[in-house]
């Protein structure tokens, strides 16, 4: 098993719990999927996982390669072969698409193969970053990510705010990595109809708990999912002082 | 004609400290008030170096200064590294770590006063004359002044804008998290930006070191009047930094020659203030947004 998680428990401020107590697995070129309603601790739970959040988790383990990887620093993560992009993809705004690309270590000589994969990135190296449209402000994440040839990616909602055929071409891409590269997929997502498409294994998330985990079947048949798939009806309302929590993150 | 040559010089020698004070800035969130006592420990060490020279040519000039300037770096460096990041690793927010640097600067003007004591000390002049340049007459100071900081602005700017290190550089100071995740190594790397800081005003500190007396708290005039110019420029743009300093030194001697001599460094304040007031951002800053 490449990435086994036991148990973390993930607060905010001391007091705040938001994973309480989340175990899953990802085994070598799997693509999993952690679906949930809004305020579930998906974000919470990448962050977490990615050492993003200062002495977070406080509890439990997580096993990267045999290792505990639980409270390391996010350098490390990454460099141990872990990579997250983030919900808001993570950019460097002011970077050109070739600056973001270099810092992940890209050549211009032997790396090439990323065009490949990312055909619209090529004529748009010299471009200011934040200057790109949302899906191709995705792709550039993703290909960031693909440079440092992770082991694992952790994806957090990466068809958010892209219209329906740029989601279905960024989960073929998905999918194309983990047969070519043979990375593996933990991806958090809204989505749930496009992502079950190339997902191995699902999970669902509420109020920082698995309520429900199963095959793509299994999910299919939840009256959970159907929930989901339907969207809205599943959105508690928030708590006053988780409403103040969310204003307050700028 | 002459109190606006003399605002450029002095102008030249804030825009070298603000750049330092902006770099910090625009990676940290830390004011970094330590930054003219860095440059003073330098400035020592070269006095040093220059007094165990009798013959003063140019050379040994180039050499104290040289090695001044990069003591300061270094030193820089050094607590950026073992005490700040240690700070930042901890979750300190950047108001608090500016309080510290206010510490550590007490610490080395108290270390500078055991060292080499309290009086101040002069500076003889590394170059003197004057020549005419269409028609105006300008002092070799002058000249050395303007071409020395030009050429740091320049080799700043390669630095900052072409090599791996200055875009990782600007990555942390846009996005501190995504850097981490790419491995960045922030802590050498704003380690590097405290060190390029340092070196220029180290610089700075000893081509203006002969118009003044050298003591312990030298530059820090200048480094109020930088970060003035860093105010009015904008905090967070390296050539806002430079353009701001230029019309705080010139502003300040002109008001100085005409106005009031007394009154001038509270003009300049007030100058500031003002800034403060209708454009908090600076000329060229972009809109004022805190970073999580
Ligand atoms: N930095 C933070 N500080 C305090 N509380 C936070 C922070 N980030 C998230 N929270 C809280 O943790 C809870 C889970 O948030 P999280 O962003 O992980 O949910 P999510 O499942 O990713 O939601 P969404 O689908 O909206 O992205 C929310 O109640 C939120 O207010
Ligand atoms: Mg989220």
């Amino acid at each position: 098993m490449l990435l086994q998680i036991k148990n973390i428990e993930t607060v905010y401020y001391d007091r705040l719990y938001v994973i309480k107590g989340v175990s899953l697995e990802l085994n070598e070129g799997e693509i999993r999927i952690v679906v949930g309603p809004n305020g579930a601790g998906k974000t919470t739970l990448l962050k977490s996982i990615a050492g993003l959040i200062k002495d977070q988790p406080r509890k439990g383990e997580i096993l990267f390669a045999n290792q505990n990887i639980a409270r390391k620093s996010a350098e490390k993560i990454s460099k141990m072969g872990l990579i997250l992009v983030p919900d808001d993809r993570g950019l460097f705004p002011e970077l050109t698409v070739e600056e973001n690309l270099k810092l992940a270590g890209w050549d211009k000589k032997t790396d090439s193969y990323i065009f490949d994969i990312f055909p619209n990135l090529k004529a748009k190296l010299k471009e200011i970053s934040n200057y790109l449209s949302g899906g191709e402000q995705q792709m550039l994440a993703l290909a960031r990510a693909i440079l440092k040839k992770p082991k694992i990616m952790l994806l957090d909602e990466p068809s958010f705010g892209l219209a329906p055929k740029v989601v279905s071409e960024l989960f073929r891409i998905i999918a194309d990595l983990r047969k070519e590269f043979g990375m593996s997929f933990l991806i958090a997502e809204q989505n749930v109809r496009a992502s079950i498409e190339i997902a191995d294994y699902g999970y669902i998330i509420e109020e920082g708990k698995i309520v429900f985990q199963g095959t793509p079947s299994d999910l299919r048949d939840s009256e959970l999912v159907k929930e989901l798939y339907l969207g809205g009806s599943v959105k508690k309302p928030e708590k006053g002082w988780q409403l103040y929590k969310r204003k307050r993150r700028w | 004609m002459d109190y606006l040559i003399a605002g450029i010089q002095v102008g030249f020698i804030y825009a070298l400290v603000s750049l330092g004070i902006v770099l910090v800035y625009r990676a940290t969130r830390i004011l970094n008030f330590a930054h003219p006592d860095f440059a003073t420990f330098g400035i020592f060490i070269a006095i040093d170096i220059l007094d165990k020279y009798g013959d003063k040519s140019a050379w040994v000039y180039i050499l104290a200064g040289g090695a001044g300037a990069i003591l300061s770096a270094c030193v820089s460096f050094i607590i950026y590294f073992f005490i700040i990041y240690e700070g930042q690793k901890r979750g300190v927010s950047p108001l608090g770590l500016t309080i510290v640097t206010i510490g550590i600067a007490y610490f080395f003007q108290s270390l500078e006063i055991i060292i080499w004591g309290a009086d101040p000390k002069a500076v003889p002049h590394f170059v003197s004359g004057k020549f005419s340049l269409m028609g105006i007459e300008l002092t070799w100071h002058f000249a050395v002044i303007v071409v020395v900081s030009l050429t740091i602005m320049f080799i700043l700017y390669l630095l900052i804008m072409k090599t791996r290190l200055g875009i990782a550089l600007r990555a942390i100071s846009q996005n501190l998290d995504a850097s981490r995740t790419l491995g960045i190594n922030v802590r050498f790397v704003v380690g590097f930006a405290f060190f390029l800081s340092s070196l220029a005003s180290g610089i700075a500190g000893i081509l203006i070191a002969p118009v003044y007396s050298v003591d312990q708290f030298f530059l820090f005039d200048p480094f109020l009047k930088a970060f003035i110019g860093a105010v009015i420029g904008g905090l967070d743009s390296p050539p806002g930094a430079i353009i701001g300093s230029l019309i705080v030194g010139i502003t300040e001697s002109l008001f100085g020659g005409y106005v009031s001599i007394k009154y001038k460094t509270a003009f300049i304040f007030f100058i500031g203030l003002i800034f403060l007031g209708i454009r908090p951002e600076g000329i060229f800053g972009k809109e004022i947004k805190e970073r999580v």
